[in-house]
């Protein structure tokens, strides 16, 4: 997929404009895949920056995916350039560069920015019409967000969230515009938004020291047995139905009854149920530790003897759903608390946020979960 | 004391005297030997403000002065997605330069916490021929005095993602040819050593014992050898500048160290918190020992300060303490800020200057005796601390930086 856009850009770049010199295309490739020696890179950035506007292009198509450092070589060169030579910007051609979604992203980034400072209004009137962009989607979103506090006529208002929400991608932008929403007597369906799983059955929490939770297993992880009960810290422990808040998606363990005593172990599963199979990226966040399991196999862990707070999409994961049922299993971990969490008084929270979505566009996977699994 | 002026020497490298080039000045305590600095001034009605000018970016970094320029790092734009090295005229605060970065995803944006936080809380570190720049997303970044680039790394790239809950803080410390970095997260973290030249790595330690911190290392001599001390998740740990090898851990800290320690000929004071003790750490051996350990007064965010044999702090709520360096004891306690206290007090001329989240800055008499001098507002939130350079001072506020004095 990386080397497809950049071929593309590429190509893109070189039917835009001319191929610099052979020497210049050597310099470029330098800082696009630095060597050990900073200075020689430095020498090839100090000789491109020297050849000025016609190589703005190629400095962009030449920005690969998974390498930030050439990202900084690139974008001080670009910047430089444009800088330098704010009359000689190739406007039109970078104005395509950066409505090209196939060009890399960062890329992207830096044109329209060049083309901001030299027209103050560019990008405003640019991320209007880019709300369904993988890059610039986000940013869109926010201009909206803008746009809707500014208007006065609620109908209106209501009317902008509510297609600005179906285009967003973002958790926390879902999150303030679903609220925004609430406030209008819209109920926007956060689930089927964010992939996120809403029906749950939990057990726990388990008994074991907080030097033992993140390393013992139990047997939730090899059989799920939805009629067993387990020995707890305060009797037999049985799994409970449990769902997840409309509000914002997480699943609050200690509404169950689970409490987040120091070193507990709870496990939460769920059954989801696609149409056709699918290649999906699993995102959880959770306090403190959070294992994911699809269908038998471990994809995600975070184990540590150390708190952690919840941060939204934090812990990732690749995963291939099959087409008909998948089960997700999860085991949450409490660390050992030195102080106390939270507002004094404020209800005990144990949460966690399990999500599917496309990695391509960040969307959400459509699936359904079976009634009585 | 020979000790001492040693490692300044080593940390701040061909600079003037009146340059203060990295986190808490050239002696990396945020003391001043200049004297004349204003006491007072009003950013709301101009009174004493020699300029200000628009920042294009978020960020908790403190300027950094050398020669002519202001050096400030920001972040701006989507998740805080562009870094900003910046460059100002300490005379008239025209910007000079300004070197954009793209920066490697990170972890999670830092909206939540007022002023908004950005990627931009290490101070920048100026030599006379380069600056270098941390930001949270492990951009490590060293220009030319031009801002060009002269080598650039990604830690997260390298080392793996780096998730501290609120961000990374500490600031980069230049020690001669050396530039070292303390990576303090939940996941794996480093005490780096790089070379300031080319930036390829001379060692990297692990600090499998540390997390989520922020305190920047400090520079000592102890047991005859040169050593980078750093604060971290209960523990004060003292390694080899050459070597990076681990020689000493002394127990006492808190579980989050945000405070930068203090070296003073032989001894480290270190604060950490919240409500930590201050520690006092005899380095005169190779096996430190703690000297003094305080009732709990000490800070959480807020570095201490070290003028006159006395040693201050702040609570984040703005309670100020005077302690004894020799003892311990308390000599005062008074109120000097409402509300949050985040950025690190300054001294010079006898004075201390405790600034508030609120940008007041309350000016105290550096003595045994609480002795208020003048209560400055600024009209603008300040959570990064003052720079005191030429009879100027530097502040960088949530919108703005300023400039105070004539």
């Amino acid at each position: 997929m990386v080397r497809t856009c950049c071929a593309a850009a590429l190509a893109w770049a070189a039917a835009a404009l001319a191929a610099p010199p052979a020497d210049l295309a050597a310099d470029i490739a330098a800082l696009a895949k630095p060597g050990p020696d900073p200075a020689v890179t430095r020498a090839a950035w100090d000789r491109v920056t020297a050849a000025g506007a016609p190589v703005l292009l190629p400095l962009l198509a030449a920005w690969p995916d998974e390498d930030p450092v050439a990202g900084h070589w690139l974008r001080t060169a670009f910047d430089h350039i444009a800088k330098a030579h704010p009359a000689k910007l190739p406007e039109k051609d970078l104005l395509a560069f950066a409505a090209n979604d196939k060009a890399n992203g960062k890329a992207r980034r830096a044109a329209l920015a060049a083309l901001e400072r030299a027209r103050p209004g560019t990008a405003a009137r640019f991320l209007a019409e880019r709300l369904n962009d993988t890059e610039f989607g986000p940013d869109a979103v926010a201009e909206r967000i803008a746009a809707a506090d500014a208007l006065s006529d609620p109908a209106a208002q209501a009317k902008l969230l509510r297609d600005t929400f179906a285009a967003a991608t973002d958790l926390e932008q879902s999150l303030l515009l679903a609220k925004r929403l609430a406030g209008t007597g819209d109920a926007p369906d956060l689930f089927a938004h964010f992939g996120a799983v809403r029906h749950w059955r939990a057990v726990g929490p388990f008994p074991v020291s907080p030097e033992d939770g993140l390393a013992k297993s139990f047997p939730p992880e090899t059989k799920l047995d939805f009629a067993a009960e387990y020995d707890g810290k305060a009797g037999k422990l049985k799994w409970a139905r449990a769902t997840a808040d409309p509000g914002d998606a997480k699943l609050d363990v200690a509404k169950y009854g689970i409490k987040p005593d120091d070193g507990a172990v709870c496990y939460a599963t769920a059954t989801i149920k696609l149409s056709a199979a699918t290649k999906a990226e699993v995102r959880a966040s959770a306090v403190d530790n959070v294992t994911v399991w699809v269908n038998g196999a471990k994809v995600l862990e975070r184990a540590s003897e150390y708190r952690s707070m919840f941060r939204p999409d934090r812990y990732r994961a690749a995963v291939d759903l099959p087409a008909g049922e998948s089960v997700v299993l999860v085991k949450l971990t409490k660390t050992k608390a030195e102080e106390v969490r939270g507002k004094p008084g404020a209800p005990v929270r144990w949460d966690a946020l399990v999500r599917f979505v496309s990695p391509a566009t960040g969307r959400a996977v459509p699936f359904t979960q079976p009634e009585g699994k | 004391m020979r000790g001492l002026t040693f490692v300044c020497a080593l940390a701040v490298p061909l600079l003037c005297a009146a340059d203060w080039p990295q986190w808490r000045g050239p002696t990396a305590d945020g003391v001043s030997t200049e004297t004349g600095f204003p006491t007072e001034w009003d950013g709301k009605t101009g009174k004493n403000v020699r300029w200000k000018v628009k920042l294009p970016g978020a960020g908790n970094s403190s300027p950094a002065i050398a020669g002519d320029d202001v050096i400030l790092t920001a972040s701006s734009g989507r998740a805080h997605g562009d870094l900003h090295v910046l460059c100002y005229d300490r005379g008239t605060g025209k910007q000079k330069w300004r070197t954009d970065l793209t920066a490697t995803p990170a972890d999670a944006p830092f909206s939540m916490f007022p002023p908004e936080r950005g990627h931009a809380a290490s101070t920048a570190a100026v030599t006379e021929r380069a600056s270098v720049a941390l930001f949270g997303t492990g951009d490590l970044v060293c220009v030319d005095r031009g801002g060009k680039p002269l080598w650039v790394r990604a830690l997260a790239k390298e080392y793996g993602v780096i998730r501290n809950d609120y961000g990374i803080a500490a600031s980069p410390v230049i020690a001669g040819d050396t530039v070292l970095v303390q990576m303090d997260h939940l996941e794996g973290s480093y005490l780096l050593a790089v070379d300031l030249k080319t930036g390829k790595n001379r060692w990297k330690t692990a600090r499998k014992f540390a997390y989520d911190n922020w305190a920047t290392p400090v520079l000592a001599q102890v047991g005859g050898e040169t050593q980078a001390i750093c604060l971290g998740t209960k523990y004060a740990t003292g390694y080899d500048l050459a070597t990076g090898t681990e020689r000493w851990r002394v127990e006492g800290l808190e579980r989050l160290c945000s405070c930068t320690p203090i070296v003073r000929g032989s001894t480290l004071y270190a604060v950490s918190g919240p409500a930590g003790a201050v520690l006092a750490i005899d380095l005169s051996a190779a096996e430190p020992k703690v000297l003094w350990k305080s009732k709990k007064v000490g800070p959480f965010v807020p570095s201490a300060i070290v003028a006159n044999g006395l040693h201050f702090t702040t609570d984040d709520q703005g309670t100020a303490t005077c302690l004894d360096l020799k003892t311990g004891a308390e000599k005062w306690r008074e109120r000097v800020g409402s509300g949050r206290m985040r950025p690190s007090p300054v001294a010079a001329g006898g004075l201390v200057y405790f600034t508030a989240l609120d940008g007041t800055t309350s000016v105290v008499k550096a003595t045994d005796e609480f002795e208020p001098v003048a209560k400055n507002p600024l009209g603008e939130d300040v959570a990064a601390s003052l720079a005191l350079s030429g009879g100027h001072i530097f502040v960088r506020g949530d919108k703005h930086l300023w400039c105070i004095g004539k």
